[in-house]
């Protein structure tokens, strides 16, 4: 599974980003910088909007308090001149100013005029008749000084103007003290053209004007009201200001700092404005003209506590935007993190058992490569490493080629493009290269890697070093090989034994017979022509003669059957014992036709045997039977089947004989063994190993049982085989 | 005419051991047939008679009516006699009986293959083997009809070879 996908790619850790997990999160990035945009452009068009009311709302306000301020200022004014205009074209106080300046002692006219003056002085702080040249005529109270130059200047000009005019501010020479005041010309009532002289009422502002001015309708820190005229290029400040003391009259401003409301005002601009006031201190303030007058007026109010409302407003809503910002970004990131912990989760269960297979390929024995179309290798494991002698990083610099040796690159190449023609190839033999130049048996196991669309992009190559096993394989081929070529020369050497022990029973038979033969021969010719010349002892001797050499020719016999029976290849068939026992005992009739034997022959089974060996066992026992109860006046032979078991059919002959001594039991199946002495009982001593011989070639046993004196039970046994006849 | 019938020696008798030679004839007197015997000594001189080359080049008489033959001879041994005999055109109707010491399977089955007429084991016991070798002698020499061209009156054996 692993190497079967793109997946592949985990197989690498942090050679590549997770797309899918930045992807995501720049979704919420996004999502966060939507909502924030959203938030910011609300707020800062509430604001806008806000400030824009805001500011009309301080606008009105100042512009309310600024009208009613020029509004009553210039009724002020008007009522002002209305005074003066009490005197003015007022023929009898004409005439009574005439008669008083032509005669001075007139004291009726300076009585009469007196109480004219009088009059006004308590509204006026002073109240004055001056002739046309100035001088103080007149004045209530009574005594006061001259005049003020600017008075004085005022006097002429009004006198020529011929209309009732105010006296701008100005500062008293005597007492230092500002004024302001109306000149009303007096003119002789009789010639309108000739002057007589001015009444001057003057005004003291501080009494009504100033107090007037200062104050502001609302509460605050701030705001005032000031007058302005312009003279030449500077404005003047015509009252007392609220952070600058003595200012009336002394301070000027020129005319170009644009900023400065007094300055803007003065050159007779009107309405709201921004700007900074003589203190340097940003302002609000509305701008009017007083009609008929030099007069301008400023309401003004620091913007810092005009807008301060509208300042905390804003912070407020920065604050709540601040929040709601704060809370978006929350929002997107609990999201972002939720998603992030969703896909981590996710990802660690894929990237767990990726990691295991990561692992498990990582760690492998085997070689396990990927490489691209072009065999650039792109991945090499631990198993790679220590296969090839290449390092990871030497490798991933590394073509696939380089450990492909010669003799195996056009295997290769036939192999890639046989693979991306779509050609199913999953495992077989080939050979590879080492760093060192060791040619390593490998068995490669392929399969092609495809990205997410499906499109073939490399091999992945999993290599099992078969060297040494293939090694070892022919190890054991090769130790097989030398095995039967062992057995071979074994089978041989048998062979040859065979042959020459074939030959020795050859040579037995032909070259010990025929010396035998001689002497037996030869001795009874002897007897037949010297017979009865002999004495009696001779002719024992010659007896004895031909009866050893007649044994030694049973010996050589029986040591030829003996050795035939180790020798010859076992032929088996069925072989039915009842059949067989009754032909062996066949062959003892003529021998025993003088004795007393009692055969008792229980029901025999059939075995597996060779038919011609198992005959020449049977006689062997049967004729040990014979013998041995030779002393025996009634003897008794059993032929039976013992009961059978572990597969094996059991058969014992049983006679009640001569016996044996058990403590020699283990003797009696030897070679030339015998347990009777030869004057006892004639015999080979082969027998009973010829005995053991036939049957220990069937795969049987040969054991017996008996007591001096008290008979012999011999017992064999032959193993029961698929192919045995039953009853048969 | 009886010596000169008497004289003729029709039966080959290959065997190199003169002991068995000597009992064999002893066998064969008693009924008068030694006299009809010759005797070769070895394989060779069995062959160059039956051949009539080297020493007997220039023999009389015809083949004999058997040839009884020893296997276990030196130089040509009995079962190449046999061979050779039997696979001769002219020869292999002469009748060969072996005389061996063995009763070993593999000679019984040897000669039998290549066309022995009679197979005799040659007893131990004296008695037997006097009474083997005479009924042979007098089965043959008498009983059996040899095969045409063989021992016929004209044709005579001379003594050849030493004893």
């Amino acid at each position: 599974m692993f190497l079967s996908g793109p997946s592949a790619a985990t197989a690498l850790p942090g050679h590549r980003a997770e797309p899918s997990e930045s992807r995501a999160g720049l979704v919420f990035l996004l999502m966060f910088l939507l909502l924030a945009a959203g938030i910011i452009a609300a707020g800062w068009l509430y604001c806008r909007n806000y400030e824009k009311q805001f500011r009309a709302g301080i606008e009105r306000q100042l512009s309310v308090i600024a009208d009613l301020k020029a509004g009553d200022l210039a009724q002020y004014r008007k009522e002002r001149l209305a005074d003066g205009s009490l005197f003015f074209q007022n023929a009898p106080f004409a005439a009574l100013v005439r008669r008083f300046l032509e005669q001075p002692e007139d004291a009726d006219a300076q009585r009469q005029l007196q109480i004219w003056l009088g009059k006004y002085q308590p509204f006026y702080g002073q109240v004055r008749l001056l002739d046309a040249r100035g001088v103080t005529r007149l004045s209530s109270p009574a005594g006061l000084p001259a005049v003020s130059s600017a008075v004085a200047k005022g006097v002429s000009d009004v006198l020529r103007s011929g209309q009732v005019t105010m006296q701008d501010f100005y500062r008293s020479e005597q007492d230092q003290r500002i004024h302001l005041g109306v000149l009303t010309p007096i003119f002789d009532e009789q010639d309108a053209r000739r002057p007589l002289g001015v009444v001057f009422l003057r005004m003291d502002p501080e009494t009504y004007l100033y107090p007037f001015i200062e104050r502001w309708p609302t509460a605050s820190l701030t705001a005032e009201t000031l007058l302005v005229r312009r003279e030449g290029n500077e404005a003047v400040f015509l009252n007392e200001l609220r952070f600058q003391t003595n200012s009336a009259l002394n301070l000027r401003m020129p005319l170009d700092r644009v900023a400065l409301p007094a300055a803007q005002a003065a050159l007779g601009r009107e309405g709201f404005m921004e700007g900074v006031d003589y203190r340097g201190v940003p302002v609000v303030a509305v701008l009017r003209a007083i009609p008929d007058s030099p007069w301008s007026l400023v309401a003004r109010m620091d913007a810092a506590e005009a807008y301060r409302p509208m300042r905390e407003q804003l912070w407020q809503v920065v604050l709540m935007a601040g929040v709601l910002l704060f809370g978006a970004g929350a929002f997107a990131g609990l999201l972002w993190r939720r998603q992030r912990v969703r896909f981590y989760r996710e990802r660690a269960e894929t990237e767990d058992e990726a990691r295991r297979f990561a692992t498990v390929v990582k760690d492998s024995n085997d070689a396990v490569t990927i490489s691209d179309f072009e065999g650039q290798i792109t991945a090499w494991n631990r198993g790679a490493e220590l296969m090839y002698g290449y390092s990871e990083e030497e490798a991933l610099q590394m073509n696939i080629w380089r450990i492909t040796p010669e003799a195996k690159r056009a295997e290769k190449k036939a192999f890639i493009d046989r693979l991306v023609a779509g050609e199913a190839i999953s495992s077989f033999e080939t050979q590879r290269v080492t760093k060192d130049g060791r040619i390593l048996d490998v068995w490669l196991t392929v399969t092609k890697l495809m990205d997410q669309a499906g499109k073939p992009i490399g091999i992945a190559s999993t290599e099992r070093d078969i060297t040494e096993r293939k090694r070892a394989v022919e190890e054991v081929h090769r130790l097989n090989a030398e095995l039967e070529q062992r057995v071979a020369e074994r089978t041989a050497q048998l062979q040859a034994v065979n042959e020459e022990l074939e030959s020795f029973g050859y040579s037995v038979s032909h070259d010990l017979r025929a010396p035998l033969r001689h002497v037996m021969g030869f001795a009874d010719l002897l007897q037949k022509e010297a017979g009865s010349s002999l004495s009696e002892k001779s002719l024992c001797h010659l007896k004895t003669i031909s009866q050893a050499a007649q044994r030694m020719g049973e010996l050589i016999d029986d040591l030829l059957a003996f050795s035939r029976a180790g020798r010859v290849a076992l032929q088996k068939t069925g072989v039915n014992l009842d059949e067989l026992v009754r032909e062996t005992m066949g062959g003892f009739q003529a021998d025993t036709t003088e004795r007393h034997i009692a055969w008792e022959i229980h029901p025999l089974p059939a075995v597996w045997a060779d038919h011609a060996l198992l005959r020449q066992a049977l006689v062997n026992l049967v004729s040990n039977a014979v013998k041995f109860t030779g002393a025996r006046a009634e003897a008794k032979i059993e032929i039976g089947c013992a009961p059978n078991t572990n597969g094996e059919t059991v058969i014992f002959i049983r006679d009640n004989g001569a016996g044996f001594d058990p403590k020699y039991a283990s003797k009696l199946f030897g070679v030339f063994q015998r347990l009777h002495s030869s004057a006892e009982f004639e015999g080979t001593g082969i027998g009973l190993a010829n005995v053991r011989r036939v049957i220990r070639r069937h795969g049987g046993r040969t054991w017996a049982e008996g007591a001096v004196e008290g008979g012999a039970t011999f017992y064999f046994s032959i193993p029961k085989q698929k192919e045995d006849i039953h009853g048969n | 005419m009886e010596t000169e019938t008497g004289n003729i020696k029709n039966i080959l008798l290959v065997e190199d051991d003169p002991r068995d030679v000597e009992l064999t004839l002893t066998a064969l007197e008693e009924h008068h047939l030694a006299n009809k015997v010759l005797v070769v000594h070895d394989g060779a001189e069995a062959l160059d008679y039956l051949y009539r080359r080297g020493q007997f080049n220039m023999r009389a008489g015809g083949d004999p009516i058997v040839v009884l033959l020893d296997l276990k001879m030196p130089k040509v041994n009995g079962l190449e006699v046999l061979k050779t005999i039997k696979d001769d055109e002219g020869l292999k109707i002469i009748p060969v009986v072996v005389l061996s010491s063995s009763r070993e399977t593999p000679d019984l089955i040897e000669c039998y293959k290549h066309g022995v007429n009679a197979y005799v084991v040659k007893p131990v016991d004296f008695a037997e083997f006097m009474k083997a070798v005479q009924q042979l002698g007098i089965f043959w020499a008498a009983i059996n009809e040899p095969p045409p061209q063989t021992g016929s009156g004209a044709t005579s054996i001379t003594e050849g070879g030493s004893p």
